[in-house]
């Protein structure tokens, strides 16, 4: 018996340390090609899905990111991306390039801290970008692909 | 003593005999088991000892294939004098890019070259981080006095890298490697000409 709430075509990829990005990614565009995204489509999706999978484990240690199709007016693939760690505290700097963790990123700065260009390139790449967070409780993205 | 006690008395006795019977064939039985759970454990130890045998053999197989796979998948190839290619094929993840970068600058060392090509007609996928790394391996080959130049961007790729918010401008980029060795062989020739 499947849960009213997750519908029965719907990828769900648990990220945390260890899980790699691309990996993650790769089953997402997988999806995508079985839902009958093109190839741009496929390669978009891809490239968001690695970018919220590597927030998620830098940023909050581990997360959830759903892949579901929605056939209603408009066909869309629907990516979710929860987890429950400090939160985004400010999604509109967040989108910025080049800024990560409410700042901007200097040269010094460790590769490791990231590229501060995740969610910008989210944003350019998807057609819809809903961020929703609580600072200390979690943080909620939902990104959507018309196709 | 009565006669009905006396009665009383052996029946007890028989009573207790029989009971000593039946915890003699209990421990028996109990021995028995415990004999048999003993050789299970030990059975069960045995196949472990195996399992882990074939776990451990089956670690290597695959630390000893990922190291195989990992030669054959990042080549340098020496396609011309000076011009060094390199196809990559794939997912590049942080170990393999780490790895390629180690490769393609020891043979820039050793052979000298002057150009590198990067051919990107099999990639799996570029993020932003991805592209970093190869931004960063371009920049790496231009320390050492060679240029990079990246081919074989497929229309989806170029598409969605031109989003990524990676510079690419500093990079040379042609169509495929065949018009990049072209690149590269005309520029030999002029140079040498001078």
């Amino acid at each position: 018996m499947s849960d009213a709430a997750t519908p029965l075509d719907m990828l769900v990829l648990e990220c945390e340390p260890g899980t790699h990005r691309l990996s993650v990614a790769t089953q997402a565009m997988r999806f995508a090609e079985r839902a009958g995204v093109s190839r741009l489509g496929r390669w978009k999706l891809g490239i968001t899905v690695a970018e919220l999978a590597s927030n998620v484990v830098r940023h909050a240690y581990a997360g959830r990111i759903t892949i579901s199709r929605n056939d209603g007016a408009t066909r869309e693939i629907v990516v979710t991306c929860s987890d429950t760690g400090p939160g985004i505290g400010d999604p509109e700097l967040a989108r910025r390039d080049g800024y990560s963790r409410g700042r901007q990123l200097l040269p010094e700065d460790p590769r490791s801290v990231g590229l501060g260009a995740g969610l910008g390139a989210v944003h350019r790449l998807m057609d819809h970008v809903e961020i929703r967070s609580v600072a200390g409780e979690g943080s909620l993205v939902v990104a959507r692909l018309r196709f | 003593m009565t006669g009905g006690d006396e009665l009383e008395l052996a029946q007890l006795r028989s009573e207790a005999s029989a009971l000593r019977q039946l915890i003699d064939v209990h421990e028996q039985v109990s021995l028995q088991q415990s004999e048999k759970l003993e050789q299970a454990l030990r059975d069960l130890e045995a196949r472990n000892q195996v399992l882990l045998e074939t776990e451990n053999e089956r670690v290597k197989l695959i630390q000893r294939l990922r190291s195989a796979v990992e030669e054959l998948s990042t080549p340098v190839l020496e396609v011309w004098d000076e011009v060094l290619a390199l196809p990559i094929v794939g997912v590049v993840d942080t170990q393999r890019s780490a790895q390629m970068t180690e490769r393609l600058l020891t043979e820039v060392v050793r052979t000298r070259c002057r150009f590198v090509i990067i051919d990107l007609t099999g990639v799996e996928l570029i993020d932003t981080s991805t592209a970093d790394r190869f931004i960063k391996l371009a920049r790496s080959v231009q320390l050492l006095g060679a240029e990079c130049i990246l081919t074989g961007i497929q229309s989806a790729v170029a598409q969605t890298l031109v989003e990524l918010g990676i510079e690419f401008s500093n990079v040379n980029t042609q169509r495929n490697l065949k018009r990049a060795l072209q690149f590269c062989m005309r520029a030999l020739a002029t140079n040498s000409q001078k």
